[in-house]
């Protein structure tokens, strides 16, 4: 894992140099925005012995973008102190993604795709070191989609996040969410292209 | 375009024996598979594909340790591109390369800079060298934008990021790397000139308005994060920025105007040491100086044509608190600095052959300590005004140009407790003859000053046998008495001022020789296709009548303050370097551009206190640059650095021991080390909005490899950069 950040970017190059295979099993030029929520939420065992990770919530949107698509995601991910010498903290984990969607079937539809972003950490309440950090993540995620209609779809995601701290915070998240897919805007097809 | 095809067979690496160290291997690997799948992604089993330009096939074999990268095979196609343009010991980068490598601060420009090498121990400020000249003898190299002169921005140190020009408004940057006169100064290493854009797409004629914005910011990983609150706390670590460029600039077809300003902040330091800056840099009544430098910058240009001339002015300033300053009294003595200058040129061209050329430029630094608790610091300014002239024939095969310069330097602490002011006096003239493939250069320079002068002359030839081909040679020899260093004298009078330990440190500098510099330089350029160019280049440099202070410390608790505790003077010291290098520059696919560098350096020879005041092992370096852009718009490049170990010493070791981190807080020693190092960045960036919108998420320091540079300097860690333009 320490590795990761490294892969990602030959991951990305190696991908991307199968274009024309990929480039067929590409989704059509729609883009989406959803919701999830965690079904599950866990972590490394040293974090886990100091903080829980009861709930939270994601919204995100994505958009074709060359071969696959581009995902912008905003998630809030508490962290509930277990005991009464650390402090509650609010996580705001917002990522920009980069993955590959193949159509299995008319309905069904899976991906997978890496993502970078920044881990924001703060203080619900005043005390003690309570200037905020932001601090580097990276992870995988990979999606198993269900079209409901024509443009809503019920999507699984299991999500791995390492957030670089000091000592590293390993997070991974079992969600289940709803998406709206919609034709892509002219304005953000010419913004993108 | 000729299909003919020339075969190229170049032995690339055998990796075997020099990745056996897993911790390269594999990044290496991964990479490499990236960068290469491509290639056999297209071209295995197959025939060769027909690109228009050069293609690459990667020939995989096995070895008994495993997958062996044993040759790069290089075709590419016949069509030639005269070498005639291009210019040997000289670099240029141009704003697509900039950007291209994802650029956010000035000083990141010396790492697309193949041949010049350099540390830096507090990320920002560079102490830097071209073709392994100068290292530990300041700064040999000037620097020009626009053609205006700039000083040096601290004493004997050059912080890139302090140069009165915004990012964003870069339009070429060419860098010469030898010996010679640049705009009437004769400089030993080689000069830095920086062009800005005239008008909103740089070489075209589009005129008017033109606004940008630039924004970085960027953060080192290994925070604590929410283990602050645990017994599992560690130190801070550094943020970089927000950066903000904003520049504005008009133009008509006549004329243009250019405004700009700046911010960088840059968090240098982590809990332990902000708090030493606090103890030490306590201003009084619950006032704290800040770890967290700033700079504020400021700057204005134009530029019309009146009649058949050319005038152009540029004008700003520049304020830079709590900057991390290295030298002399290491990192931990934050500085504040400003800079003022103006400058105005003018161009006439007298006949068809002859032109005139004049320019005036006040340069003033204001460079200062803030006091610690002790009242000890100290605070100079220096003030550079420059008045130059010049002739330039152009003929078809001469040029000869001719010129003089007067430059009037005063320097003084702000409290006038010392004083000191020159006036260096200097002509030069430059001839080059052209006959045929040949082309001879030579270069005079006389400066008087105090009563001495310091003569300086190049001689260099040009030979291009054909339009593929270009071989250039040349040798320079200078002297350079005491005051061409000019925060030489403040150093010289003062000792450290203002740190016990020097009670009369005038007299304790012993009498100086002038320093003498002979070098020569060899280069071979091959480009036989527009997409493949290969440079070999050799140079040696000898030092002679060089001066040598070393200095001793002392740490005095509890404000962990260096007190300076002797010095000893070494005279008549004398080295002599050389450095090979080999540069190829290929382009596989379309779009996707490689650049392998490699390096060796050697000290051939020197006394004793030299050779220990520059205890580098052979430096050797090898860098991998490659740039892919798929589709317009859209890119993605990285970086890969490998660089042998490179010691040296500001002030002696107490026990020899290096320090760790944060034993700096507590040991009396003062070590530096550089490697040896394997350093990965990389990186993308998005166009977006028709172009108008430029998004840049860059990686540095993947491998997340300490430097052993400086236990807090910048890019100690992995660091994730965002940085973003919009073109209003």
């Amino acid at each position: 894992m320490r590795r990761a950040a490294l892969l990602l970017p030959c991951l990305l190059i190696s991908v991307l140099c199968y274009s024309p295979t990929l480039h067929a099993q590409s989704s059509a030029p729609s883009a989406t925005i959803g919701f999830d929520l965690p079904l599950h939420s866990g972590s490394d065992s040293q974090l886990s012995s100091y903080w829980d990770l009861p709930s939270g919530a994601s919204i995100y949107g994505s958009f074709p973008f060359y071969i696959g698509e581009m995902e912008l995601r905003a998630t809030w991910a508490p962290m509930r102190a277990r005991e009464i010498s650390q402090p509650d903290l609010n996580n705001l984990l917002t990522t920009i993604g980069w993955g590959v969607p193949v159509q299995i079937t008319r309905r069904f539809r899976m991906g997978v795709s890496i993502h970078i972003g920044n881990s924001f950490m703060y203080r619900p309440e005043h005390g003690f070191l309570e200037n905020p950090e932001s601090e580097f993540t990276a992870g995988f995620v990979s999606y198993l989609q269900i079209s409901l209609t024509k443009r809503i779809a019920l999507r699984a995601s299991a999500r791995a996040t390492r957030i670089y701290t000091y000592h590293r915070m390993d997070l991974v998240h079992g969600k289940l969410g709803l998406s709206y897919a919609f034709r892509t805007p002219t304005w953000l097809h010419r913004f993108v292209q | 375009m000729s299909k003919q095809r020339l075969i190229y067979r170049i032995v690339f690496f055998r990796f075997r024996s020099v990745l056996v160290n897993k911790r390269v291997l594999v990044p290496v690997l991964a990479l490499t598979i990236g960068l290469l799948n491509p290639l056999y992604g297209h071209n295995s089993g197959k025939e060769f594909p027909e690109v228009p330009h050069l293609s690459t096939l990667a020939d995989f074999v096995s070895a008994e340790t495993g997958l062996s990268f044993k040759y790069l095979t290089v075709y590419f196609s016949s069509d030639t591109t005269n070498t005639s343009s291009y210019k040997a010991f000289q670099t240029i980068l141009t704003r697509e390369e900039i950007q291209a490598a994802s650029v956010s601060r000035l000083h990141e420009l010396f790492l697309l800079m193949d041949h010049w090498n350099g540390y830096t121990i507090n990320g920002q400020d560079w102490n830097t060298e071209a073709n392994g000249s100068f290292i530990l003898n300041n700064t040999n190299w000037s620097v020009t934008i626009d053609g205006h002169p700039i000083q040096q921005t601290l004493p004997g140190w050059v912080s890139f990021n302090h140069l009165p020009v915004s990012l964003n408004q870069i339009e070429k940057v060419i860098i010469t790397e030898a010996p010679g006169i640049y705009r009437g100064t004769f400089t030993r290493g080689g000069a830095i000139h920086i062009l800005t854009r005239k008008n909103p797409n740089g070489d075209s004629q589009d005129l008017g308005w033109d606004a940008r914005v630039r924004m970085m910011t960027a953060n080192e990983i290994n925070d604590p994060g929410p283990y602050a609150y645990t017994p599992l706390n560690s130190p801070n670590e550094e943020r970089l920025g927000p950066d903000i460029d904003l520049s504005t600039s008009y133009t008509t077809d006549r004329g243009y105007l250019q405004a700009s300003g700046s911010v960088m902040r840059h968090r240098t330091t982590d809990t332990p040491i902000e708090q030493r800056v606090k103890q030490m840099l306590f201003l009084g009544d619950r006032q704290f100086a800040s770890p967290t430098s700033k700079k504020h910058a400021f700057h204005l240009a134009g530029g019309h044509q009146i009649g058949s001339g050319d005038l152009s002015i540029r004008t700003g300033g520049t304020h830079h608190s709590e900057i991390a300053f290295l030298r002399p009294y290491g990192r931990d003595l934050p500085i504040q600095f400003r800079h003022t200058y103006a400058g105005i040129q003018w161009a006439q061209p007298l006949t068809e052959t002859l032109r005139f050329q004049g320019s005036g430029t006040w340069n003033r630094v204001d460079p200062g300590q803030r006091a610690n608790r002790e009242g000890a610091g100290f605070n100079f300014s220096r003030n550079n005004r420059i008045l130059r002239g010049a002739l330039l024939f152009s003929g078809k095969d001469r040029q000869v140009e001719t010129g003089g310069q007067v430059e009037w330097i005063n320097t003084e602490t702000w409290n006038r407790s010392w004083q000191f002011s020159q006036r260096q006096t200097s002509v030069y003239g430059r001839w080059i003859e052209s006959a045929g493939p040949l082309t001879v250069t030579a270069e005079a320079h006389l400066a008087v000053a105090e009563g001495e002068t310091a003569p300086s002359f190049t001689l260099r030839t040009d030979w291009h046998p054909t339009s593929q081909h270009q071989v250039t040679a040349w040798f320079s020899h200078s002297l350079a008495p005491d005051w061409i260093s000019p925060d030489y004298w403040f150093w010289r009078d003062n000792g450290y001022p203002g740190i016990s330990g020097l009670d009369s440190p005038v007299a304790a500098f012993p009498e100086r020789k002038p320093a003498t510099l002979s070098s020569a330089g060899t280069e071979w350029n091959l480009t036989p296709s527009g997409s493949f160019q290969l440079t070999t280049r050799g140079s040696i440099w000898r030092q002679s009548n060089l001066f040598l202070a070393r200095r001793q410390f002392q740490i005095v608790r509890p404000e962990q303050w260096f007190s300076h505790s002797g010095t000893t003077f070494h005279t008549d010291q004398e080295s002599t370097r050389g450095q090979i290098s080999l540069r190829l520059r290929f382009t596989s696919l379309p779009g996707l551009t490689h650049t392998l560098f490699g390096s060796l350096s050697r000290v051939f020879s020197a006394t004793d206190e030299r050779r220990r005041a520059l205890q580098e092992t052979e430096a050797r370096t090898a860098t991998l640059r490659t740039n892919w852009e798929p589709v317009a718009g859209f890119r993605i490049w990285s970086h890969l650095r490998f660089q042998a170990e490179r010691t040296w010493h500001e002030f002696d070791s107490v026990n020899g021991e290096l320090y760790q981190d944060q034993q700096q807080l507590t040991t009396n020693h003062y070590h530096n080390q550089t490697g040896p190092l394997t350093q990965l960045d990389a990186g993308g960036s998005k166009r977006f909005w028709n172009d108008r919108l430029t998004l840049d998420l860059i990686l540095r320091n993947i491998l997340n490899q300490p430097y052993q540079l400086h236990p807090v300097g910048v890019n100690h860690e992995l660091t994730f950069f965002i940085q973003m333009e919009v073109q209003l």
